[in-house]
């Protein structure tokens, strides 16, 4: 899967707990929650539908990867290629 | 027409989900209703028969308005769908007709522009419609006349924006808010307390339980605080009912409402159903599914109009201590503030220890400062015994 479908399911997911939010517009560089303006509860319920849409777990280990769009887009991408290669 | 919180005066029929000659049985998701605080799925209050539908979708009806026959079976008496003062349909009932998934801006987008959803594609998450669909629709028919009214008095006043957080598309809410809350502070004498709990514990233990897990099947802090809440509700009765035209009804069920964000203004505290009931992990899922459903839209009335009190804070983005205003005809409101890791006397010595102030408004004609404080007590007592919960 591609960076920019990958993209667009962020987007899609993110409909679901921050709706007034442009994607688009978040800084995707900057603090992913800070910008989203989400508690530990939106953030578990992105990280499930992630996880459930494109079949990857997510531990939590990670999170601290998780930071900003942009590393939750790189490592949604790494994840990808791991499980793909499995 | 059934009232989904003391604010509701109304609401709009958006679609109905079952036709004339449809069993229903109580519990049934019957309608979707457009209220200020969103699209509310309608339980059924009796079993049946639906005979006839007596309002088309797109109807504002106040509470109270038939909007449906049912036949009774033996009795064969035509049957008002009204309020009952605390209904309390645990069932989970099937759905007889599929629903159209859409977001609640774009339900209300689709009523703005007259365009039905059932003539939609969706392309959201599991093709539900959104925003940006009904813009879509809107740019191919751009040619085709719409029939828009320039004023339309009957429905919802918002006005929707499209990518903005701006206060039109709200303030429905924000009259639904400010009624009840301004109700709340003209009847109810609160009283206020609060204390500071140690979580360092309970963290603990849910940080060793979290080990492993997925994702979905992990813990929050907030899931502990709320259980422990119902736990604790149970030794303090006075806390837990409604307060109804000088009429007290306490109860044994505890139905927590649980104060979610509406993102953009507003907020709705739908009820986790006897959550004293539920183990930890049953009320984590049953806290997820609401949040995502208050946001997206599938919130059942039940859980709109059954809360026996609220529970309120704001996570881990919140303050350090909240206090809030009770909901009526509820008589109490229990305020989570942030938890943090704090300088804390134990032993005689100050160690950083994750604390977290907990606070308690109720209505001093139903409880006294004792009452509360011994409930406050409890509450931190079984937050000590974490794995108790």
């Amino acid at each position: 899967m591609k960076r920019m479908e990958l993209q667009t399911i962020l987007y899609e997911e993110l409909l679901n707990i921050a709706p007034e939010v442009e994607p688009s517009l978040v800084d995707a560089d900057e603090d992913l929650r800070e910008e989203l303006d989400i508690d530990s509860m939106d953030f578990m319920i992105l990280m499930v539908a992630l996880g459930k849409r494109l079949g990857i777990s997510i531990p939590d280990i990670d999170h601290h990867l998780l930071n900003s769009m942009n590393n939750l887009l790189n490592y949604l991408l790494d994840k990808q290629k791991i499980t793909n290669a499995d | 027409m059934p009232s989904f919180g003391a604010d509701m005066e109304n609401g709009v029929l958006s679609e109905w989900l079952v036709q004339p000659g449809d069993s229903v049985n109580k519990g049934d998701i019957v309608a979707v209703i457009e209220t200020q605080k969103g699209a509310i799925d309608m339980e059924v209050f009796q079993s049946g028969v639906i005979r006839t539908l007596l309002v088309e979708p797109g109807t504002r009806i106040p509470v109270g308005a038939a909007i449906a026959d049912i036949d009774e079976g033996a009795l064969q008496t035509p049957v008002i769908l009204a309020a009952p003062p605390t209904a309390s349909g645990k069932e989970s009932p099937s759905q007889s007709a599929p629903r159209i998934k859409a977001s609640p801006l774009a339900r209300r987008l689709a009523e703005r522009s007259a365009i039905p959803l059932s003539t939609l594609r969706g392309s959201g998450p599991q093709g539900a419609i959104i925003a940006a669909d009904i813009n879509t629709a809107n740019t191919t028919n751009a040619d085709i006349p719409i029939d828009v009214p320039a004023t339309r008095p009957e429905t919802l006043p918002v006005n929707v924006p499209l990518s903005t957080s701006q206060t039109g598309e709200l303030s429905g809410m924000r009259q639904a808010i400010a009624a009840a809350m301004a109700r709340s502070k003209r009847e109810i004498p609160h009283y206020y307390l609060g204390t500071t709990i140690e979580l360092q514990e309970a963290s603990q233990w849910m940080e060793d339980y979290n080990r492993g897990k997925k994702p979905d099947q992990q813990l929050l802090l907030t899931a502990l605080l709320h259980k422990a809440v119902a736990l604790a509700l149970a030794s303090s009765p006075e806390l837990n009912g409604y307060f109804i035209d000088g009429q007290l009804q306490l109860t044994t069920n505890i139905h927590l409402g649980m104060t979610i964000s509406i993102r953009g203004g507003g907020l709705i505290s739908p009820a986790l159903h006897h959550a004293d009931r539920d183990s930890l992990p049953e009320l984590m899922n049953k806290m997820r599914d609401l949040t995502l459903r208050a946001r997206r839209g599938g919130l059942r009335s039940s859980e709109m109009s059954d809360a026996t009190i609220t529970v309120t804070g704001m996570g881990d983005r919140g303050v350090e201590t909240l206090y809030g205003v009770i909901y009526p005809p509820q008589v109490a409101i229990i305020g989570l503030g942030k938890p943090a890791l704090r300088p804390w006397v134990v032993d005689g010595e100050v160690q950083p220890r994750l604390l977290i102030n907990v606070s308690l408004a109720a209505d001093h004609r139903v409880s006294d400062g004792r009452q509360g404080a011994k409930f406050l007590r409890t509450l931190n007592k079984l937050l000590q015994q974490p794995k108790l919960l």
